[in-house]
């Protein structure tokens, strides 16, 4: 099975090798040109303000922040809004980012450190318990049907109770499906501190999962999950 | 970690990123960035003046709004005093009326408009148009929470500016996105549809139409417009995966039932606006926005549900040629899970991977599983061309020369033959 988004920490070479100079080219898309094919050449037009180069950093990157927020997050009606900051951080911190080709690894550490603070403020508001402010989807939120619906629900509300760090972590290895290293390199921290890290979130997770019905049933059963 | 529990959490992430995909956020966030970048206008400096001088205050007024959050408030321009939630609003016969809202949002209407404020919170206000077209500038900040009402529709607004207009005679609504995008349900929708930058929604219980802006300017038109085919390399004849009929490979032009209502419902022809139902004629006609926004009316989701397999992918190649790639891959997932025998959503997705990602990894792996599940496919030799240009853009020498090793023992006279001995033996 391919991979849906071939996500990599190390991220695919955007500078084409020598063969791949080669390579037969197709021609230019007007809608997705090949301009700023290079993150190089991205960085340097966001550094003056270039709005198609905003444009195209959005169309290049949406999908892979998009990705580590809705696994950090889950099914959540605020997931555009933090999708957003992320990319207000990334323009307003682009003149400080010293290496362009480190771009697709500062974005996703920028993305984890978002989330993370989604995360931790909405911990903070729940505390202040008569603002309440419950999050009310501004959109119709479609969730998924049957099982897989409450897998879903289960699994968010037992990550609910962790550290925002070891959610993080976990919600990167295991929903992100993202590898050690690159959750490490997301995170910010050495490869050790991510194995520990996830080592605790790990027993957190097993043991509630193990007292929480829905997915206690769905291992004891252990036949494949139905379609949502 | 219990391997059950891993396959249940993948599910749970495969789950939420289709979810999050759905919902189609591109748009939306282009939209966002560009109205916070027509609102920069302060030079820095200044900027961080307003910061610091600002900043004592913001720590006095940060204990009252943790305690208490303000509703917004608007002001009718040349009115003294704040306007009041659910008082009439009509503008005079020869001029429009300006509300301008606390969070920096405003709302004008034009002569003879009616409308009120039908509630305030503090994460936006509810509007509620009598008669008339509102034009709306919503601001975007966090958790903004706008609505309009207009009869029984909702359009529901984050950041965005459009014109919303409710005929009360003919109880129809029409919705002209200037910028971001708006959810609108009601009669004549069969399930919420989101109306993006440059559209134009015209509703009532009869039905609805999804097109565009009269304004639309040219210049927005051409940035939206369709993917070219890809041709293939060195002037070879590659599959295109055009929609039926029109650039079909050989393998596949063998009518099929569904082939050749398209092809009467394209020699037919098809006048007037798009509308639901009628998406395959527009994509017949070439139009893929305007048929990617009828299948849309038509109910996207539930097409790709029910759509049998030729029609799924031909829904698959409107959005990708629409420049939609989120519904292409949703459309061609769709055919790949309903239809596992169908080999083109897979090369699509590769496509999608390889063109318009320019997540070349990706690429290569849904182009080594066509291999792997079509080994003589109609499209094996351009997929197995594509691995190699896929593995070379990732940088992954390594399996670009198996992928180009394979290449040559399959199709030593094939279109990419050279860039394969090229990468066997730099």
């Amino acid at each position: 099975m391919p991979s849906p988004t071939g996500l990599r920490a190390d991220g695919a070479k955007r500078s084409p090798t020598p063969a791949a100079t080669d390579a037969p080219k197709s021609p230019p898309s007007p809608t997705l040109a090949p301009a700023f094919a290079d993150d190089g050449e991205l960085v340097a037009a966001l550094r003056v303000g270039d709005s198609r180069a905003r444009m195209i950093l959005v169309e290049r990157y949406e999908p892979l922040v998009e990705r580590l927020v809705a696994g950090a997050l889950g099914i959540d009606a605020e997931i555009a809004d933090v999708i957003q900051d992320v990319f207000v951080a990334v323009l307003e911190g682009i003149r400080n980012l010293k290496d362009a080709s480190a771009l697709r690894s500062w974005i996703a550490t920028l993305a984890v450190f978002t989330a993370r603070g989604r995360i931790r403020r909405r911990r903070r508001w729940r505390w202040i318990r008569f603002v309440a402010p419950e999050d009310v989807p501004e959109v119709p939120v479609a969730a998924p049907q049957g099982e897989t619906r409450e897998a879903v629900r289960a699994t968010y509300s037992i990550l609910a109770g962790f550290p925002a760090d070891e959610r993080i972590a976990f919600s990167l290895r295991f929903i992100s499906e993202m590898q050690l290293t690159e959750v490490a390199s997301a995170c910010s921290v050495s490869l050790a501190t991510i194995k520990r890290r996830l080592a605790r979130a790990e027993r957190r997770f097993v043991e509630a999962a193990g007292a929480h019905p829905a997915l206690n049933e769905r291992l004891a059963r252990g036949g494949r999950w139905g379609e949502s | 970690m219990n391997a059950e529990l891993e396959s249940v959490l993948a599910e749970v992430g495969r789950t939420v990123q289709a979810e999050a995909r759905r919902r189609q956020l591109v748009p939306e966030i282009q939209a966002r960035l560009a109205h916070l970048e027509s609102r920069r206008v302060r030079p820095r400096a200044l900027r961080w003046s307003f910061a610091l001088g600002g900043a004592g205050l913001c720590a006095a007024a940060a204990a009252i709004l943790i305690l208490r959050p303000h509703p917004l408030s608007f002001a009718i321009a040349g009115v003294a005093g704040s306007g009041q939630v659910g008082a009439s609003l009509v503008a005079p016969g020869a001029r429009p009326l300006e509300l301008h809202f606390s969070d920096g949002s405003a709302v004008t209407l034009p002569p003879r408009a009616e409308a009120h404020v039908d509630a305030l919170d503090g994460r936006g206000a509810t509007l509620a148009i009598e008669d008339g077209t509102l034009e709306v500038s919503v601001v975007h900040r966090a958790r903004t929470h706008w609505q309009v009402r207009a009869g029984s529709y909702r359009i529901q607004v984050t950041g965005t500016r459009f014109a919303a207009g409710w005929d009360r005679r003919s109880q129809s609504l029409t919705v002209d996105m200037h910028e971001g995008s708006v959810l609108v349900s009601g009669p004549g929708l069969k399930e919420p549809v989101r109306v993006v930058t440059g559209q134009r929604l015209q509703a009532n219980a009869g039905g609805a139409n999804l097109g565009f802006e009269a304004s639309h300017d040219i210049a927005a038109r051409e940035e939206m417009a369709p993917l070219p085919d890809l041709s293939g390399p060195e002037g070879a004849q590659a599959p295109t995966l055009a929609p039926a009929p029109i650039d079909l490979p050989a393998a596949e032009r063998s009518p099929s039932p569904t082939h050749a209502r398209h092809v009467e419902a394209m020699a037919a022809g098809h006048a007037g606006p798009p509308s639901a139902g009628d998406w395959r004629i527009q994509a017949g006609r070439a139009e893929y926005r305007e048929a990617l926004a009828a299948a849309v009316l038509e109910g996207w989701r539930a097409e790709c549900a029910r759509l049998g397999a030729d029609d799924l992918v031909l829904l698959g190649d409107v959005a990708r040629l629409a420049g939609d790639l989120n519904r292409a891959e949703e459309a061609y997932r769709s055919a790949r899970r309903r239809f596992p025998e169908a080999d083109r959503p897979t090369f699509a997705l590769g496509l999608i991977a390889f063109e318009g990602r320019h997540d070349y990894r990706a690429a290569g792996d849904w182009f080594a599983g066509y291999l792997r599940s079509f080994p003589r496919g109609p499209l094996a030799r351009e997929a197995a061309g594509r691995l190699i240009e896929s593995r070379l853009k990732a940088g992954d020498d390594g399996q670009a020369r198996e992928a180009a090793s394979s290449y040559l023992r399959a199709f030593p006279d094939g279109p990419h033959a050279a860039l394969a001995r090229r990468t066997v033996s730099p």
